[in-house]
C-alpha cells in the first residue's frame, strides 16, 4: 500500500490521523520505521505514538530522522568514521594552504558551504562535469575572474574528497549519499512512514526512494491543499516527488477549521513591551483556560531569548525555551579565550585579570602553602581572596599591560605609594605577587607564541589540565552541569585540531590565527541542553515543524525577521545558483514564507500575533506575509501598560505603589551632613580633632569637594582609576623635580657654574634611578637640556637679590588657631640675610593665583606654611619676603603677593579659611560642592553625588 | 513624471519631498523595472523604513498586482542607508579586500585606536634607533621644555576622527614666497635697525626648518618691541613708520609661527598616517574586524580598484539602473564619490546598459536649506557640485533640474514671516562660494484655515545676566506661552485623513519646543515643571549620566568586582538599599584583623554587619547575588536584586523605568557577545560613553516633546517654540578648532584635501582657511535656524531676552542680532517691532507685558483602584520523551573520555555475539574491533594498543561465568528498545540484555569500566540506582505477569551483581 496524506496547515491531527491508518494495517510497532525532518517533531510523535498505541509498555518502532538513520548505517556497515562539519572549513583552509594560498577561515567556510551545496543539489556525474559547464556559459564572457574562482572551488572540492577518502573520513553529505547502497544490507521493512517533509534535497531523496524500494507498505504526510496560499509553494516539492514514484494514492485529510475570524495583529512599541504584553495575555489565559500546550513563537528566538528570559520570570509564568547561544558566551569558555587574549596581548590588563582570577582555573594564583582553608571574615580561600582583589590592585599599578608589569606588581605600588614594607599592606601585596609570578610562571611555561595548531591545542590543554580547569564546578547544578559540557566540548575540539593534525597535517599558525579558528569552531558548536518541560513552551518558527498547539502566541513578526535578511552567496552569483537548482534568493522567501503560514495554521484556538514598532529607536515594518493571510488585516494599536487596571507583577506592582506615592527621584539624592549627628562627629575628631595635626593638602582637598573629602579620607575608602593607554606626562615631571631635589641636596650651596656642570650627572643618577627605557631617557635629557639655560638664569636672578637656597624638603607642624593643628611640608625655602622666601616645585601647567587664596579659597598651603615658619624659631627672626611657585618647566617663578597684596594679607586669607573647614569637617558637613565645576569632570560620582553639573557646554544639538 | 529622464529636485522644507520619490519609485516599477534594479539611498534608517512603508503602502492602496510583486521581492529591494549599502558591498565581497566574508563591524574604535597607538608608540622606542620614527617622534616630543606627547597624541586623536579626509590630504610643498619677500624687506629696514640690536638671523635667506626655528627663537626675545600684550602691533610711543614697521614685523612674525607650525605638521603627519594609522588597519585587519566610520571607504576602494564587484552586480545579480537619493543635501565627499563611481559606467552614455536598450536614471532630492550635519561631514556644496556635473554628463534632454516652492505645510504668517527673514539672511551676493546657502520663496498652499501666527516673545534687556540666568529667564517665557496657549485653547488645524483639516484646541501633545544645544535643557524642564506641564525629552543623550544608569552600573561594577570601594559604597547609598551615611562612617572606624589588611568596604561590611537590619540585609542580598556571579548571566542577577529591593517603586518615573530596562538589555547583550565581565565593569566605567535615553513611546502621551532641532529634521509639529534667540551662535569651541581638513571638490570632481593644524592662538585667529570654517558654521547655523523655524505648522514662537548690542566686530553673533539686521527688530525701552518689515500675523511681544497664567490646581486623580493578581503559576507538566542513556554524568566526570569509547565498543560486540552476527573466535573479530574504534574518532597511534585491550578483555569474558548471558540463546533479546509511559513522562530504553525464562525476566546492563570491589555497593545503590530502576519498570511493564530481576554486570571485574529494584 503506498499513500500520500495531504495536510492542510491548520489541520490539528494530521499524524494522529497518518498513524491511526497505519496501525489500522495491523502492523506492530516494532515492524514500523517513522521518518521526519526534525528530532523536536521526532519526539512529539513517540508520546502521540504511546498515546494512540495506548499500552504503558511496547518495543517502538525506529524513529529516524534521515540524517540519523544515515549516520547508523554508517556506524553499523561502514570502515569510514564521520568527520565533523564544523571541521570542513579548517580541512579546506588547509587544502589552499596545500596550494600555497592562504584563506580566511571565513572564506574557507565559503568554499565549504559551495561544497556542500553541490554535494546537496547536484548529481555525482553532474559535479564532475560542472568546470566543464560552467566555462560553457556566456554570463561569464568578460567575468573570468568569477569563474577562475568557482573553477578553484571545485578544485578544492576534488581535494576535499580525496583527502577524506584516503584518510578513512566521511562527511554528512557523503553518509546520507550511501545510505541507498548500504540500505541493502538491511532486512525488508514492513511499514515506512515519512511525516512532514517539505522540500527535500537530492541526497534526501535518493534516500526516501531506496527506502520506498525496501518497503511493503508507504504512508507519507505531506502539506497542501487547494488553497492558493504561496506557503504551500515549497511544499509540494516532496508532495510532488512523492507521487512520482509507482503507485501512490493521494489522500486529502478533511477537518472543520473553527477559527471564523482572521487574527488581530497586535503592535507594540518595542520588543520588550511586546514580551510584557504577551505575559500578561499569558496570565490572563492562565487564569481562563490555563496554560497546557501553549506555545510561543517566534521567527528569530536569539534575538528574544534573553527578554523572554528575563521578563517571563517577573510574570512568574513557568517556561521552557531552547535558545541556542554560541558556546563562546559560556563564561567557562570566555575565560579561556581570554587568557589567550593575554597572551595576545602581551598580558593586556583587563583580559589577564579575566584569565589570572578567573574561577574556573583554581589553579593559578595558587601557592604550594595554601589551604583550603575557608577566611571566616570572607568566606573564601586565600586563593580566591587574591583572585578578587587582582582587579584592583593591577589598576592601582597602574598596568596597562606588559609582562614585567605583572611581574612587579606589587614593587610598583610600593614605590609609586612610597610604602613601608613592614605594614601589612606592603605584606599582602608581596603576596599577590607572589602568585601572580606562580600564574605567569605555568602561562609561559606551557603556551608557546606560534606553532601548529595541533600543538597549539596540545599545549593548551596541558596547560588547561594543569590549572584544574573546571574542576571545581559542581556538576550536581543544574548551571554546572551545563558549564560541565561546555568544558568538555572545548576539550573535544581540542583534541580533534589535533588528531585533524595527525591526520592532514599543519603549518606555523601565529596565536591569533589559532584563537580565531578556536572561535570559529566554537561558534559551530552550539550549546544544547535537554532540558525537561514544562509550562509555555517557547521556539524558534523553525522548530516548531510538526507541532499542534493549543494556543499560540506568534511574535516578533517584522520585516527584519521575517523573511530575514538573505546573504547573497560571494561565490556563486544568484543567477548560476538558480541555473545550478541550488537554493536561492526566492527559495530563501520560500522557506521562511511556508513556516510562517504553517505555524499560523497549527494552533487550535486563535492565535496572538504580534511586533514591535520599533528596534534601538527605529521603526520597523511588520513583515510582508502578514497580508498574504487577508490583505488589509487589522491591525491593533499599540499597548500601553499605563491603562492596566490589573497588576500582574510585581514589577508592575511595584511601579504602580511608585507612582501613587509620586516621590521623584530628585527628591532620593542625598547629600552627607553629620550635623545634628553627635556620635557621627564623635567618629570624625578621632582624627580631625584638636589633638591631631591635619595635613593641609587635606584641607585643600576639603575644599575641592568635601564629599571626594569624606569618602578618601573619612571612610577611607579606595578611588582607584583605570590606567589609561598614555604615557604619563606626571612621570618626567617627577624626575625633574627629584633633579631640581638633587641639585641643591649637598652641604653647600652650588655655584651656578657649579649647577651647570653637574647638571649632566645627577641627570645620570636620576635617570638611572628611574630605570627608564633608552627612549624615554633620552626624552628627559632633552627635555631636561631645553630646560638648564632658563634655570640658571633664574637662579641667577634670585641670587641676584640675596636669596640663597636653604632648606629643601622642610617638614613643620604648629598650630594656627586654638585647637587646630595642621602640618605639611616645603619644597625650599631661601634666605637672606633678613628674609625668607617659600618656594613650591611645580610640574604642572595650572597656575595659582593669590585670588585662589583670597576670593576663590581653594588654596592654603604656602600662605599657611609661612604662618608656621615664622614660628619656627629657626627662622623666628626673619620675616617671609614671599612665596611663590617654581614652573619647573618654564623655570619661571610666580609670586603669590604682588602688587598691593603682602604675604601677611594671604595668610591673613589663609588662616580663617582653614579655620572653617576645620570647623566643617568636625561637624561632619561633607556635601558634595565643588570649588570648580572642572573638579567634576572625571569624578566618579557625578550624578550621584547629589550636585548638578549641568551639561557640557561644548555638545553640538546634533 | 518622465521616469526616463534624470532629474535634481530641489524640495524645501514641507513640499512633499518624501512623496516626489516614492511616487518616482512606483513609476519606475510600473515601468516594469525590476526592484532590484533601484538602488534608494536615504540618510538614515529611520526614514529607509518609512519609505519603504510608504511605497507598499502606496502600491497596496493603488495596485495590487504590484503591492504583490513587491512583497514577493521584498528581499530584493534596495531601500537603505549609504553606510547599509557599503556594508553589504562589503561583506559580499570582502574576499577582494582581503578580509574576512564575515566581518565583524567594529564598534568602539577608539579604544582599539588608543591601544595601538599605545602600542605603537612603545615599539617605536622600544625597536628602531635608527628609523626616521624613532628620531622624527624624539624630536616631535621634545621640541619644548616638557615632554610633549600629550600634545602630539591629543593631534593624532583628531586625525584619527577626521582619517577618512586625511586619507586623501595631498601632501604639499611650504610655500616660503611671502615670507622671503618679507624678510627682505625688514631687513633693511631703517626701524629694524634702530629696534633691534643684532637682527641679521632674524631674518634669514633660506626659510629652511632649522633657519625658522631659529628665527623664530630670536623673535620671540624680542618681540616686546613691536607687539603689546595680546599680540596686536605695537602703537603707542611709536611714529607712523614704526607704527607701519611694528604691523610688518607682526605680519611676519605669523609668518614664521605659521611656517614652523606647517614644517611641524608635516612631519607630525607623515608619523600619523604612514605609522600609526598604518598599524592600525593592520590591527584590525589581523582581528578580522571592519571598522564601522570606514565602511564607505571600503566600499569606494573596492568599487574604484576592484573592477570585478561591477561586473559581479553588473552581470549577474543587481545590477542598478536607477538611483534615487533622498535628503541629497546631507551628503558627504566620499558618499558623493561612491554615488558618482556608481554611475560613472553608464553616464559615459555607452556600455551594456544603453545596447541593451536601458536608460540609467538618476534622481536626487534634497534641499540645501537643510544641510545641518556638517559636524559629521555633511556638505551642503556636493549638492549644488553634483547638480551641475549631472547636467554636463547628461546634458539637457536627459536631465531636468526642478525647484519646489508649493509648501503644504505651514499657515500663511509662518510661510511671510519664513520668505521674508531667510531671504535677506541667506542673500549671497553672485561671487559668493558655492557653500553660500540661497533661500528661494515658498508659495503658501495652506490657504483655506486661519492666518496662523508668529511671535517673536522677548524679554527686555536686563543689566549684567550670565548666560544660565537669561537662559532660565527664556525658558520661563515659554513655558508661560505654553501655558496660556492651553489654558485658552488656542485653535489649531488638524488634517484629516481625506486632506481636509478640522479647527481644534491645542494641546500639550502639539508642542515641540526646538533647542539648539542641550545646555538649554536644564532651564527649560525647570520651567515646564514649574507651570505644571508635562513634557519628554525625545531623544535625549547621557543615558549613562541619569542617576538611576549609575547606581545601576554601580551595583553591576560591584558585583564584577567585589573589591571595588566605590561601587560597593553607591551601591549601599543608592535608593536600593538606602543604607544610612553614619552606619557606614562606623563601619569605616571599625578594627578590622590585620591579617585580611587590606580589608575592602565589601568585607569591613561584612563583618561589622552583624547588628544592623539593613545592614545586614542589604549583605545578604549581595551575598547570594556575589555566588551566583559567573553561574548565572549578570543582567539577570541585578534584576532580581531590583525586585528584591523594590527598587522599581523609585525607578516608577516612565523614564527612568525604561531606562532601567534599557541597561539590563545592554549588559545582556554583552553578556551574549561574550565579553567578560571584567571587560563590561571597564565599559561601564568609562564616562566618555555616550548613548541615548531609552525610548519612551510619546503616541498616546498628552506631553510637550523637547528635542533638538537636529532630531526635529524631517518632523513637524503644528506649534513650535524656538528659544535661546540670544544665545551666540557659534559654540565656543568654534575658535578652539586647530585641526581643519578642509576638503573641496575640484573641477574634474575630484575630492581634493589640505590639512591645517594651528595650534597657535594667534596663527590660528588670522588664517584665512580658519576664517572661512567659522563663516560655514555660521551658514550652518543660518540653516539650522532655517529649519527650526519651518517645523511649524500653525504657529511658531520664537523667544530669547534682548541684548543690546553683542557686536563688536560688526558681525552679528546671535540670531537676534540677524533679527535686527534683516527685519530692524528694535526696542524703545517698551515695546519691540520690526523696522523694515511688515508681515501680517506676526508679532514681537514684549514678555514682561504678558499676564501671568493661573497655575491649575492639581487634581487628585481618583482612578479605579487596580486589582493585583501577581504570584506565581503552578507548574506544568508536559508529555515528553526521555531517555534512559547508558552513561551517567558520574560515569562522564569519573572516567577519561576514551574509557568511554571502549564501553561502547563493548557494547556493540556483546550485541553482535548475543545475535550472532559475529563469534568470539571469528578472524573477523579483530578487524570489527579496530572499525569501531575507529568509528569512533580513535586515532590511528592509540588503535593498536585500544584492539589489544579489547580482545584480550573479550577472552577473558568468553571463558567467564558472564558469557553464559552474553552467548546467543533462545527468548533473549540483545540491545532491546522499550518504550513505557510513567505519568506525563514516555521513557526511552534500550535493556543491554533482557533474557525470557518462564516465570521470570532477567535484565542485564553491562559496565565495562574497570572497577575495585569496595566500589560495588556504591555503584548499584547510588550511582546506577535510577538507569536500572527504569529499565525494571520499563521490563514489568511489558511481561506483567513474570517476576523481574534486574543484573549488573562488571565486564572488567567479571562480576554479576543482582540489584534490588522493587518499586
Ligand atoms: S561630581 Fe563634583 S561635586 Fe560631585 S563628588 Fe565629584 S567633584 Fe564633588
Amino acid at each position: 500500500m503506498r499513500q500520500l496524506f495531504l495536510a492542510p496547515f491548520s489541520c490539528p491531527n494530521a499524524t494522529e490521523q497518518l498513524l491511526r491508518a497505519v496501525l489500522k494495517t495491523g502492523v506492530l510497532p516494532q515492524e514500523i520505521f517513522y521518518f521526519t525532518p526534525s528530532p523536536r517533531k521526532l519526539r512529539a510523535t513517540q508520546v502521540l505514538f504511546a498515546q494512540i498505541y495506548g499500552k504503558s509498555a511496547f518495543v517502538p518502532p525506529a524513529f529516524f530522522t534521515l540524517r540519523q538513520f544515515a549516520l547508523k548505517l554508517n556506524s553499523e556497515y561502514c570502515d569510514r568514521c564521520p568527520f565533523p562539519d564544523e571541521l570542513k572549513p579548517l580541512l579546506i583552509r588547509q587544502l589552499f594552504l596545500r596550494k600555497k594560498k592562504k584563506v580566511t577561515i571565513g572564506y574557507a567556510q565559503v568554499v565549504a558551504r559551495f561544497i556542500e551545496d553541490l554535494k546537496r543539489h547536484i548529481t555525482p556525474e553532474e559535479q564532475n562535469t560542472l568546470p566543464e559547464r560552467l566555462k560553457k556559459m556566456d554570463v561569464f564572457i568578460g567575468h573570468e575572474k568569477v569563474l577562475q574562482r568557482l573553477l578553484d572551488a571545485h578544485q578544492i572540492m576534488n581535494d576535499y574528497n580525496s583527502a577524506l577518502n584516503k584518510s578513512g573520513w566521511i562527511d554528512s553529505e557523503d553518509i546520507l549519499s550511501q545510505a541507498p547502497r548500504l540500505l541493502e544490507k538491511v532486512p525488508t521493512i514492513k511499514v515506512l512512514i515519512f511525516d512532514s517533509f517539505v522540500a527535500p534535497n537530492r541526497l534526501e531523496m535518493e534516500l526516501i526512494t531506496a527506502l520506498i524500494d525496501k518497503a511493503e507498505h508507504t504512508f507519507a504526510l505531506g502539506y497542501g491543499t487547494s488553497d492558493p496560499n504561496p506557503g504551500y509553494d515549497l511544499a509540494r516539492i516532496f508532495n510532488d516527488f512523492i507521487l512520482s514514484q509507482p503507485g501512490f494514492t493521494l489522500h486529502p485529510l478533511t477537518f472543520e477549521d473553527n477559527k471564523e475570524t482572521v487574527p488581530t495583529i497586535w503592535r507594540f512599541p518595542t520588543a520588550e513591551d511586546e514580551v510584557t504584553g504577551i505575559c500578561r495575555q499569558l496570565r490572563i489565559q492562565a487564569e481562563g483556560s490555563g496554560l497546557k500546550n501553549t506555545y510561543v513563537v517566534f521567527p528569530r528566538l536569539n534575538e528574544y531569548a534573553p527578554l523572554v528570559n528575563r521578563i517571563f520570570r517577573h510574570y512568574e509564568i513557568p517556561f521552557t525555551i531552547y535558545p541556542e547561544s554560541p558556546l563562546s558566551s559560556s563564561p567557562v569558555i570566555i575565560a579561556v579565550l581570554e587568557l589567550l587574549n593575554a597572551l595576545n596581548t602581551d598580558y593586556e590588563r583587563v583580559s589577564t585579570t579575566a584569565a589570572f582570577s578567573s574561577p574556573f582555573f583554581p589553579g593559578l594564583l595558587r601557592l604550594s602553602e595554601d589551604n583550603n582553608a575557608i577566611d571566616p571574615h570572607t568566606g573564601l580561600n586565600s586563593r580566591n581572596r587574591a583572585a578578587r582583589m587582582l582587579n584592583m590592585v593591577s589598576r592601582r599599578a597602574g598596568i596597562i599591560k606588559g609582562r614585567e608589569n605583572w611581574h612587579n606588581i606589587a614593587e610598583r605600588i610600593i614605590r609609586a605609594e612610597t610604602l613601608d614594607e613592614s605594614e601589612p599592606e606592603a605584606r599582602f601585596l608581596r603576596e599577590i605577587q607572589q602568585r601572580v609570578r606562580q600564574a605567569l610562571g605555568i602561562t609561559e611555561k606551557i603556551l608557546e607564541p606560534a606553532d601548529t595548531l595541533g600543538s597549539q591545542a596540545r599545549r593548551l590543554k596541558q596547560f588547561l589540565e594543569t590549572v584544574d580547569y573546571g574542576t571545581n564546578i559542581m556538576p550536581d547544578d543544574p548551571v554546572g552541569s551545563e558549564m560541565v559540557e561546555d568544558r568538555k566540548k572545548l576539550y573535544d575540539i581540542l583534541d580533534t585540531i589535533v588528531e585533524f593534525e595527525a591526520e592532514f597535517g599543519g603549518s606555523k599558525e601565529t596565536r591569533t590565527d589559532f584563537v580565531k579558528i578556536i572561535n570559529q569552531l566554537l561558534s559551530l558548536s552550539p550549546k544544547t541542553s535537554e532540558l525537561d518541560q514544562q509550562g509555555v513552551v517557547v521556539l524558534g518558527m523553525e522548530e516548531t515543524l510538526g507541532i499542534t498547539a493549543d494556543n499560540l502566541y506568534f511574535a516578533g513578526l517584522t520585516e527584519n525577521a521575517l523573511p530575514g535578511a538573505y546573504q547573497p552567496d560571494p561565490l556563486i552569483p544568484e543567477k548560476i545558483r538558480k541555473q545550478l537548482g541550488l537554493p536561492d534568493i526566492d527559495w530563501h522567501r520560500d522557506w521562511q514564507r511556508f513556516h510562517f503560514h504553517r505555524t499560523l495554521g497549527s494552533c487550535l484556538n486563535q492565535p496572538f500575533l504580534s511586533f514591535p514598532e520599533t528596534h534601538d529607536g527605529n521603526p520597523v515594518l511588520s513583515t510582508p506575509f502578514l497580508p498574504d493571510i487577508k490583505p488589509s488585516l487589522d491591525i491593533a494599536e499599540p499597548c500601553h501598560l499605563t491603562e492596566n487596571t490589573v497588576i500582574y507583577s510585581e514589577i508592575e506592582h511595584q511601579l504602580y505603589l511608585g507612582k501613587m506615592s509620586n516621590v521623584t527621584f530628585e527628591q532620593l539624592t542625598h547629600s552627607v551632613d553629620f550635623s545634628a549627628e553627635p556620635e557621627a562627629q564623635e567618629i570624625i575628631s578621632d582624627r580631625f580633632g584638636p589633638d591631631s595635626y591635619i595635613s593641609v593638602t587635606a584641607l585643600e582637598r576639603y575644599r575641592r569637594c568635601p564629599f571626594i573629602f569624606y569618602l578618601e579620607d573619612v571612610l577611607g575608602l579606595e578611588i582607584t582609576p583605570e590606567p589609561e593607554y598614555v604615557v604619563d606626562a606626571q612621570q618626567w615631571g617627577i624626575l625633574l623635580h627629584n633633579i631640581f631635589k638633587l641639585i641643591y641636596s649637598g652641604a653647600t650651596i652650588p655655584s651656578l657654574k657649579e649647577i651647570e656642570s653637574n647638571a649632566e650627572r645627577l641627570l645620570n643618577r636620576v635617570l638611572k634611578d628611574a630605570g627608564l627605557p633608552r627612549f624615554w631617557a633620552e626624552v628627559t635629557r632633552r627635555v631636561f637640556k631645553n630646560i638648564l639655560p632658563r634655570f640658571i638664569e633664574q637662579e641667577k636672578e634670585l641670587r641676584k637679590e640675596g636669596f640663597f637656597p636653604s632648606k629643601t624638603e622642610y617638614v613643620l607642624k604648629g598650630a594656627i588657631a586654638p585647637n587646630i593643628k595642621v602640618k605639611g611640608r616645603i619644597d625650599r625655602i631661601d634666605s637672606s640675610d633678613t628674609a625668607v622666601r617659600i618656594l613650591d616645585y611645580k610640574t604642572g601647567a595650572d597656575l595659582i593665583s593669590k585670588q585662589d587664596v583670597i576670593k576663590y579659597r581653594t588654596y592654603l598651603q604656602l600662605p599657611l606654611y609661612a604662618h608656621l615658619l615664622t614660628e619656627q624659631a629657626e627662622f623666628g627672626q626673619k620675616n617671609v619676603d614671599n612665596i611663590g611657585f617654581y614652573h619647573i618647566r618654564s623655570a619661571e617663578i610666580n609670586w603669590l603677593a604682588k602688587r598691593e597684596t603682602t604675604v601677611a594679607d594671604l595668610i591673613q586669607a589663609a588662616i580663617p579659611n582653614a579655620a572653617e573647614i576645620v570647623e566643617a569637617i568636625r561637624m561632619g558637613k561633607f556635601i558634595a560642592q565643588p570649588s570648580k565645576k572642572n573638579n567634576c569632570r572625571n569624578c566618579d560620582f557625578q550624578f550621584t553625588c547629589g550636585y548638578k553639573t549641568g551639561a557640557s557646554e561644548d555638545d553640538n544639538g546634533g | 513624471m518622465n521616469v526616463l529622464q534624470s532629474k535634481v529636485v530641489f524640495a524645501p522644507a514641507g513640499s512633499g519631498k518624501t512623496e516626489q520619490l516614492s511616487e518616482r519609485y512606483i513609476q519606475l516599477l510600473r515601468q516594469n523595472v525590476p526592484p532590484e534594479r533601484i538602488l534608494t539611498i536615504t540618510f538614515t534608517d529611520k526614514a529607509a523604513t518609512e519609505m519603504k512603508e510608504r511605497i507598499l503602502k502606496k502600491a497596496a492602496e493603488t495596485d495590487p498586482k504590484l503591492s504583490q510583486l513587491l512583497r514577493d521581492n521584498i528581499l530584493r529591494l534596495r531601500i537603505s542607508t549609504i553606510h547599509s549599502f557599503c556594508f553589504s558591498l562589503v561583506r559580499r565581497f570582502a574576499y577582494l579586500l582581503d578580509i574576512d566574508p564575515n566581518p565583524q563591524a567594529l564598534t568602539d574604535s577608539e579604544s582599539l585606536w588608543s591601544q595601538t597607538k599605545y602600542d605603537t608608540l612603545m615599539k617605536i622606542a622600544e625597536e628602531n634607533v635608527d628609523s626616521n620614527e624613532y628620531r622624527l617622534l624624539l624630536d616631535l616630543i621634545t621640541t619644548e621644555t616638557k615632554q610633549n606627547w600629550d600634545k602630539l597624541s591629543q593631534l593624532f586623536n583628531q586625525l584619527f576622527k577626521r582619517r577618512i579626509a586625511a586619507l586623501r590630504v595631498q601632501t604639499q610643498n611650504i610655500s616660503t614666497f611671502e615670507i622671503s619677500e618679507l624678510a627682505r624687506q625688514l631687513k633693511n629696514h631703517p626701524v629694524t635697525k634702530s629696534q633691534i640690536e643684532n637682527h641679521e638671523p632674524l631674518f634669514p635667506k633660506n626659510f629652511t626648518p632649522e633657519n625658522i626655528e631659529l628665527a623664530y627663537q630670536l623673535l620671540e626675545r624680542n618681540k616686546v618691541i613691536f607687539l603689546t600684550q595680546e599680540n596686536e602691533p605695537r602703537k603707542k610711543g611709536f611714529n607712523p613708520q614704526e607704527q607701519k614697521w611694528a604691523q610688518l614685523m607682526t605680519r611676519y612674525r605669523w609668518l614664521l609661527l605659521n611656517a614652523r607650525a606647517q614644517y611641524q605638521f608635516a612631519n607630525q603627519f607623515w608619523l600619523f598616517r604612514e605609522i600609526f594609522l598604518k598599524t592600525y588597519e593592520e590591527v584590525k585587519r589581523e582581528l578580522g574586524q571592519v571598522d564601522y566610520d570606514d565602511m564607505e571607504l571600503l566600499a569606494l576602494k573596492l568599487i574604484s580598484q576592484h573592477d570585478e564587484w561591477q561586473n559581479i552586480l553588473y552581470a549577474f545579480d543587481e545590477c542598478t539602473d536607477h538611483i534615487l537619493v533622498d535628503e541629497f543635501q546631507d551628503t558627504s565627499f566620499l558618499q558623493w564619490e561612491i554615488i558618482d563611481k556608481l554611475t560613472e559606467e553608464w553616464r559615459a552614455g555607452e556600455g551594456a546598459k544603453t545596447a541593451k536598450g536601458i536608460t540609467p536614471t538618476i534622481f536626487i532630492v534634497g534641499d540645501d536649506k537643510q544641510s545641518i550635519y556638517l559636524f559629521r561631514g555633511a556638505n551642503v556644496e556636493v549638492f549644488t557640485r553634483a547638480a551641475e556635473r549631472l547636467e554636463n554628463w547628461l546634458g539637457k534632454e536627459k536631465f531636468n533640474r526642478t525647484t519646489l516652492k508649493n509648501n503644504y505645510r505651514s499657515l500663511p504668517a509662518i510661510i511671510h514671516f519664513n520668505n521674508t527673514l531667510f531671504s535677506r539672511l541667506m542673500a549671497p551676493g553672485t561671487e559668493q562660494p558655492a557653500w553660500c546657502t540661497r533661500y528661494a520663496p515658498f508659495v503658501c498652499q495652506r490657504t483655506r484655515n486661519g492666518p496662523g501666527r508668529v511671535e517673536i516673545v522677548l524679554h527686555p534687556p536686563e543689566e549684567k545676566i550670565n548666560i544660565p540666568e537669561s537662559r532660565q529667564i527664556d525658558a520661563r517665557i515659554v513655558a508661560r506661552r505654553i501655558r496660556a496657549l492651553i489654558d485658552n485653547g488656542y485653535q489649531i488645524y488638524e488634517r484629516q485623513s481625506d486632506g481636509s483639516e478640522n479647527p481644534r484646541p491645542c494641546r500639550y501633545q502639539d508642542i515641540a519646543i526646538l533647542i539648539r544645544n542641550r545646555t538649554q535643557l536644564d532651564a527649560i524642564e525647570k520651567a515646564l515643571r514649574d507651570y505644571s506641564i508635562p513634557f519628554l525629552v525625545v531623544g535625549g543623550t547621557g543615558f549613562y549620566q541619569e542617576a538611576e544608569i549609575r547606581y545601576l552600573a554601580a551595583l553591576t561594577s560591584f558585583l564584577i568586582d567585589p573589591a571595588d570601594d566605590i561601587a560597593l559604597y553607591i551601591t549601599l547609598r543608592s535608593p536600593l538599599f538606602s543604607i544610612k551615611e553614619k552606619d557606614l562612617l562606623v563601619i569605616s572606624n571599625g578594627q578590622y584583623p590585620a591579617k585580611n589588611f587590606p580589608p575592602t568596604l565589601w568585607e569591613r561590611v561584612s563583618v561589622f554587619a552583624t547588628d544592623n537590619h539593613e545592614l545586614t540585609t542589604a549583605v545578604q542580598i549581595l551575598n547570594t547575588a556575589l555566588s551566583r556571579v559567573n553561574y548565572e548571566p549578570l543582567h539577570l542577577i541585578v534584576d532580581r536584586i531590583l525586585t528584591q529591593t523594590r527598587a522599581w517603586e523609585k525607578f516608577w518615573e516612565p523614564q527612568r523605568a525604561a531606562n532601567v530596562k534599557k541597561f539590563l538589555q545592554i549588559i545582556q547583550n554583552m553578556e551574549l557577545e561574550g565579553i567578560n565581565l571584567y571587560r563590561i565593569k571597564k565599559f561601564l566605567e568609562d564616562s566618555e560613553k555616550d548613548e541615548a535615553r531609552a525610548d519612551v513611546t510619546i503616541s498616546g502621551m498628552d506631553v510637550v516633546q523637547i528635542m533638538t532641532v537636529h532630531a526635529a529634521k524631517g518632523l513637524q509639529f503644528p506649534i513650535v517654540f524656538h528659544p535661546g534667540l540670544n544665545e551666540e551662535i557659534l559654540a565656543r569651541n568654534s575658535y578652539k578648532e586647530d585641526l581643519i581638513i578642509d576638503e573641496t571638490i575640484n573641477e574634474q570632481g575630484i575630492v581634493e584635501a589640505q590639512a591645517y593644524y594651528l595650534p597657535d592662538r594667534d596663527v590660528r585667529k588670522n588664517h584665512p582657511v580658519f576664517q572661512t570654517v567659522l563663516e560655514k558654521q555660521i551658514e550652518e547655523e543660518k540653516r539650522v535656524f532655517y529649519v527650526a523655524c519651518t517645523r511649524a505648522c500653525d504657529a511658531l514662537f520664537l523667544t530669547g531676552v534682548w541684548q543690546m548690542s553683542t557686536k563688536t566686530d560688526g558681525k552679528e553673533k546671535t540670531k537676534l542680532d540677524w533679527l535686527k539686521k534683516h527685519l530692524g527688530l528694535n526696542f524703545d525701552g517698551k515695546e519691540f517691532k520690526f523696522e523694515n518689515a511688515n508681515i501680517e500675523n506676526v508679532y514681537c511681544i514684549n514678555a514682561t507685558t504678558l499676564p501671568e497664567p493661573v497655575l491649575p490646581v492639581p487634581e487628585v486623580k481618583e482612578g479605579p483602584k487596580p486589582v493585583v493578581k501577581k504570584g506565581p503559576i503552578s507548574p506544568i507538566t508536559l508529555p515528553q520523551v526521555r531517555s534512559v542513556t547508558r552513561y551517567t554524568p558520574h560515569d562522564h566526570s569519573r572516567h577519561h573520555p576514551e574509557a568511554i569509547v571502549l564501553g561502547d565498543v563493548f557494547h556493540r560486540l556483546f550485541e553482535m555475539f548475543s545475535t550472532s552476527r559475529l563469534a568470539p573466535e571469528d578472524p573477523a573479530l579483530k578487524q570489527e574491533i579496530v572499525r569501531l574504534l575507529r568509528q569512533n574518532s580513535i586515532p590511528q597511534d592509540r588503535l593498536d594498543k585500544l584492539t589489544r585491550v579489547v580482545t584480550t578483555q573479550i577472552k577473558r569474558i568468553t571463558s567467564s561465568p558472564l558469557w553464559e548471558i552474553i552467548m546467543p540463546q533462545p527468548d533473549s533479546f540483545a540491545e532491546l528498545p522499550l518504550m513505557y509511559q510513567d505519568g506525563e513522562t514516555l521513557w526511552n530504553c534500550r535493556i543491554d540484555r533482557l533474557i525470557v525464562l518462564p516465570n521470570e525476566v532477567r535484565v542485564y546492563d553491562y559496565k565495562t569500566f574497570p572497577i575495585k570491589e569496595t566500589e560495588i555497593p556504591t555503584l548499584t545503590q547510588e550511582y546506577y540506582e535510577l538507569q536500572l530502576k527504569h529499565y525494571a519498570a520499563a521490563a514489568r511493564s511489558m511481561f506483567p505477569d513474570k517476576k523481574v530481576n534486574v543484573y549488573l554486570v562488571f565486564t572488567s571485574a567479571l562480576r554479576i551483581v543482582p540489584v534490588s529494584t522493587e518499586p
